[in-house]
């Protein structure tokens, strides 16, 4: 054979590197790179570069000039301010052991016993997730208030405070616990149950040694959440705090009471710590965990037990009278129409154009800017995913986007907003122009809610055949192609789960909001708490149930459609 | 035709590279094809490349060929119509990290051919059909596919159809769009493309089926989709990994043998990989047999099994004993069956003490413990048909005498 000649024996690195190269230039490889470098490029601009900004700024004065640790060490001589990081541990600690106790003993009514109703009471624990969190605390008002229905039972001096803020962050985050220990204990092997009971041990003795074990890491992972959700709070702690001070507060007052912005980062980085901490250690347990579910596995299937079972008949509507207690008075103060004076009713507090606070158009918008979250959100993160998974090149520029999707996870959305000030709101920053229209807002939601949504699609991608793109290379059809007519397909049901969520996510914070909008762009959300801040309790309860309404409406409907849609187009599942 | 100086080799192919790539990326080459095409004909076994417009044309062509006149090419006449052979490998290695995965693979299948990489898991078989397809990078090596140079391509620049293990049919496609998936992408008419298709589901047996999803499908019946298409598209190369190894055993002796008889009527080179050897026995043209990463043998079957060229082989196909004959000391590679079992002795038989009597159904296998273990070390396997078996009442712990009655078939070169 003439093409045996010494040539190709040794060949020089520069051309062999050089020859690889050339010959992956074609029309995929080029796409390929070119979707790897704008996702990154979105990342390092929409989180990366704006927290870097803020960390600049913590190192300035309100000057612009550099002044080393001094901000940090004016911070933490101050006594008024670091009182804040104890509250804020101490609120998180409390909060967080209320919250994982009562979900996990729901969880086990939901997932151990042959309780009765399930269906309805899952509904009905899910409800906090639709609301925002100061529905809770302005409800609480009105329960335990100074005008409060039943003020002398509340056990604490005053609403305002710990106690307020206890009730009201637990409130909302008992759903987010609630679904990542149910997942946990869903998953358990029921053989293990069965070599328990075989070798003789009774139910207590299997609950701690087999239960318990078998979800910790759930209940790790949930701590985690739980623990960040209530620390990075700012709207619970703003309606009801008090004299109660928290980081998340702190920098609220900083930033728009004080126009400090430079302490304002300072105090971001501090609330970073303990959110940057419970993110590692989520992630420790994410590699921990093995689902212990195989081909072979069972799922558990309770036992018949009156007693158990009416036991958690009992707790379950306790929990869920409290739950439709607090949504039922929000929706009922808001349509009192004088509060403690005229308890008649009328829609006189959802006349929003008669209060300052933003109007309907505050509401309008709200919804503008969630449908765009979702759309420009969902597209990202399928697109992003895709290429985390599925792309086989540059393996370090898909891992950095993998890391930097996750990273929001550990971020406050006060931190988040308060960076974007500071790198968006630059003269000399080309993207300027977002600042202050609805698209800056889309994008800081977007991005605060990215890690979720990038987790469940990349899962998705895990689960599907992952010989489809060889088979569509040896069959000679670019990737993109096939992307759209069996990858997209297949992982829809994926992608109508992160599309409602962030839907359902925007349309309900305040922090990743609060720093961001401006005349022309008022949310509902903020207005809410603006109208509190002025006095309007009522309207604001009004406002918040707005919301509520909203998101559930969106949700219901979203149900039906993914219903009938996947029935459709999902009919190939067998 | 130019004859060039060896060293202005890599130049040439740097250029023909160049060429593609600027097409690719321009889509102005007249002059530069001309002129390339001019230098490129130094060798004599070099035909013109083509652009890679005229090769998508080509291969249209050849698909609508195949479509409007149903002509099949039998492998004598695919094989007179290029000198070239349909793979070839030279000096193909392979790293992971530290794993040294192929090791100076040297390989040539030439056209209408079926053959096996055979070897036990983790040998680099799937490594290796991987590397020709161009899923993994080869380390160093060249690897040519009709002649061509693909060692730096990526897959898809490849000519080749691919059948994985798993069938990676498309869940959300009909058998019909599933079949017709690389057809439908370039574009053709819809009647061609069912045309083709009803072709195809004809040709591997699943006639009706052309409206059902896969997990509608049996295992079978799933085989066969993904085989029609990866040939849908007409490839020079049909690349089998473990086909049959996820169906039962029934279903896998039927399948083997429409697999042979449809690479047989289409005249496609095939590799298939496998670890079991009752297979590639079966259907192939070739064995490769790999250990570790290095092919130990290639050859016929019979050449396989009859004539082993290490002792991996050996004991890895089939059953062997090894054992110093009496009649000139020489050490030996007897198969089972080549020896028969008595109840008395003669001057030719050895004697033993039967340990153990396996019913295999049309044989039995007999474990004789031999008196003079000077001839085997271990207890000596007979495959016996067992009609003889029945026939001399054998049983456990009996005495019986082995004959080797096929000495001209033991050979004795790796012993």
């Amino acid at each position: 054979m003439s093409y045996t000649t010494s040539p190709q024996s040794a060949p020089t690195k520069a051309s062999s590197w050089l020859n690889h190269f050339l010959n992956t230039l074609d029309k995929e490889s080029v796409i390929k790179r070119l979707w790897l470098l704008i996702a990154l490029c979105v990342l390092l601009t929409t989180l990366v570069f704006p927290l870097y900004s803020l960390l600049i700024h913590s190192v300035q004065d309100s000057d612009g000039q550099f002044v080393g640790a001094a901000n940090f060490v004016n911070y933490l001589s101050n006594p008024a301010l670091t009182y804040s990081i104890t509250n804020t541990l101490y609120l998180g600690l409390i909060a967080t052991v209320i919250t994982i106790s009562l979900a996990f003993v729901t969880a086990w009514c939901f997932t151990r016993t042959n309780m009765f109703g399930k269906t309805l009471f899952k509904g009905i624990a899910y409800i906090p997730l639709l609301t925002p969190s100061l529905l809770s605390a302005i409800s609480l008002i009105y329960w335990f208030g100074n005008q409060g229905v039943l003020k002398e039972f509340w056990p604490f001096e005053t609403i305002y405070g710990l106690p307020g803020i206890v009730f009201g962050i637990s409130f909302w985050a008992f759903p987010h616990a609630l679904i990542i220990i149910s997942t946990a204990l869903r998953q358990q092997d029921a053989r293990l149950y069965e070599a328990s009971e075989v070798l003789g041990a009774g139910p207590i003795r299997t609950f701690f040694t087999v239960t318990l074990p078998g979800c910790k890491y759930g209940l790790i992972s949930a701590t985690a959440v739980v623990f960040t959700l209530v620390v990075t709070d700012f709207g619970v702690a703003k309606v009801i705090g008090g004299q109660y001070n928290v980081l998340a507060t702190d920098i609220y007052k900083q930033v728009i009471g004080q126009q400090n912005f430079s302490m304002g980062a300072v105090v971001s980085l501090v609330l970073l710590i303990p959110a940057l901490l419970t993110f590692l250690v989520d992630q420790w347990v994410q590699k921990k965990q093995q689902s212990s579910f195989d081909s072979k596995s069972l799922a558990y299937q309770p036992k018949a037990s009156k007693v158990r079972d009416s036991f958690a008949l009992v707790f379950c509507s306790l929990i869920s009278v409290i739950i439709l207690a607090v949504i039922s008075m929000a929706g009922y103060s808001s349509l009192v129409t004088f509060w403690p004076y005229d308890l008649s009713l009328s829609f006189n507090n959802y006349q929003f154009e008669m209060m300052d606070g933003g109007g309907w158009e505050a509401y309008i918008n709200s919804l503008i800017m969630a449908a765009g979250t979702m759309v420009i959100g969902t597209s990202f993160i399928f697109l992003s995913a895709y290429a985390c998974q599925k792309i086989e090149l540059w393996p370090s520029v898909r891992k950095a986007i993998h890391i930097l999707s996750v990273i929001p996870a550990a971020v406050p959305g006060l931190v988040l907003g308060l960076s974007y000030i500071f790198f968006f709101n630059q003269p000399n920053n080309p993207l300027n122009i977002i600042y202050g229209t609805f698209l800056i807002l889309m994008i800081s939601s977007v991005v605060h809610f990215l890690t979720v949504g990038h987790l469940t699609m990349v899962t998705a991608f895990k689960q599907l055949p992952n010989e489809i793109e060889p088979v569509s290379e040896s069959l000679k059809v670019p990737f993109y192609v096939t992307l759209g007519r069996v990858t997209l397909p297949m992982t829809f049901p994926a992608i109508l789960e992160v599309g409602i969520y962030l839907f359902v996510n925007a349309m309900t914070t305040v922090s990743a909001v609060v720093f961001l909008y401006s005349v022309d762009t008022m949310l509902a959300s903020v207005a809410v708490l603006n109208m509190d801040d002025a006095g309007d309790t009522a309207p604001a309860a009004a406002m918040a149930m707005l919301i509520f309404f909203s998101a559930l409406g969106v949700k219901l409907v979203y149900s039906l459609v993914t219903y009938g849609l996947t029935k459709k187009t999902q009919a190939w599942r067998g | 035709m130019l004859s060039l100086p060896k060293h202005s080799l890599p130049l040439l192919s740097l250029l023909r590279r160049v060429r593609v790539a600027s097409t690719t990326l321009f889509k102005a080459n007249h002059l530069l094809t001309h002129s390339v095409n001019q230098l490129a004909n130094h060798s004599a076994n070099q035909s013109v490349s083509q652009s890679p417009v005229l090769k998508t044309q080509g291969l249209m062509n050849k698909v609508t060929a195949s479509v409007l006149t149903k002509k099949k090419m039998s492998p004598g006449q695919q094989e007179n119509r290029t000198r070239k052979p349909s793979v070839e490998l030279q000096g193909v290695n392979k790293y992971y990290d530290d794993c040294h995965a192929l090791k100076d693979i040297n390989l040539t299948i030439n056209h209408g051919e079926f053959i096996s990489f055979l070897g036990p898991s983790g040998c680099g078989k799937t490594t290796l059909l991987r590397t020709i397809a161009g899923l993994e990078d080869s380390s160093d090596g060249i690897i040519y596919l009709s002649g061509k140079n693909v060692t730096n391509k990526p897959a898809r620049q490849r000519n080749f159809g691919i059948v994985f293990q798993s069938y990676a049919l498309f869940p959300n496609l009909t058998v019909e769009e599933n079949i017709g998936y690389a057809l439908k992408s370039k574009g053709q008419s819809k009647k061609t493309i069912k045309e083709r298709v009803n072709e195809l589901i004809e040709l591997v047996g699943l006639a009706k089926l052309n409206d059902r999803f896969p997990s509608q499908l049996s295992g079978g019946q799933q085989q066969r989709v993904a085989l029609a298409r990866a040939l849908a598209p007409n490839p020079k190369l049909l690349l089998l990994d473990e086909p049959l190894s996820a169906l039962d055993a029934k279903v896998r002796h039927t399948l083997r043998s429409e697999l042979k008889q449809l690479q047989q009527k289409t005249g496609i080179t095939t590799i298939m990989v496998t670890h079991d050897q009752e297979e590639a026995l079966a259907i192939s043209d070739r064995i490769a047999v790999l250990k570790f990463g290095e092919i130990e043998q290639i050859g016929t079957p019979d050449e396989i099994y009859s004539t082993p060229a290490t002792e991996f082989v050996a004991e890895f196909v089939g059953t062997i004993n090894k054992m110093t004959l009496p009649h000139d000391g020489q050490s030996y590679i007897v198969r089972p069956e080549w020896m028969e079992l008595f109840n008395s002795p003669n001057e030719n038989r050895i004697p033993g003490i039967i340990q153990d009597v396996e019913y295999h159904g049309a044989s039995t296998r007999v474990t004789l413990d031999l008196d003079h273990s000077e001839i085997s070390s271990k207890p000596v396997v007979l495959d016996i048909p067992t009609p003889h078996v029945k026939k001399m009442q054998f049983s456990m712990s009996q005495v019986a005498w082995l004959e080797v009655t096929h000495l001209d078939m033991c050979s004795s070169s790796i012993c």
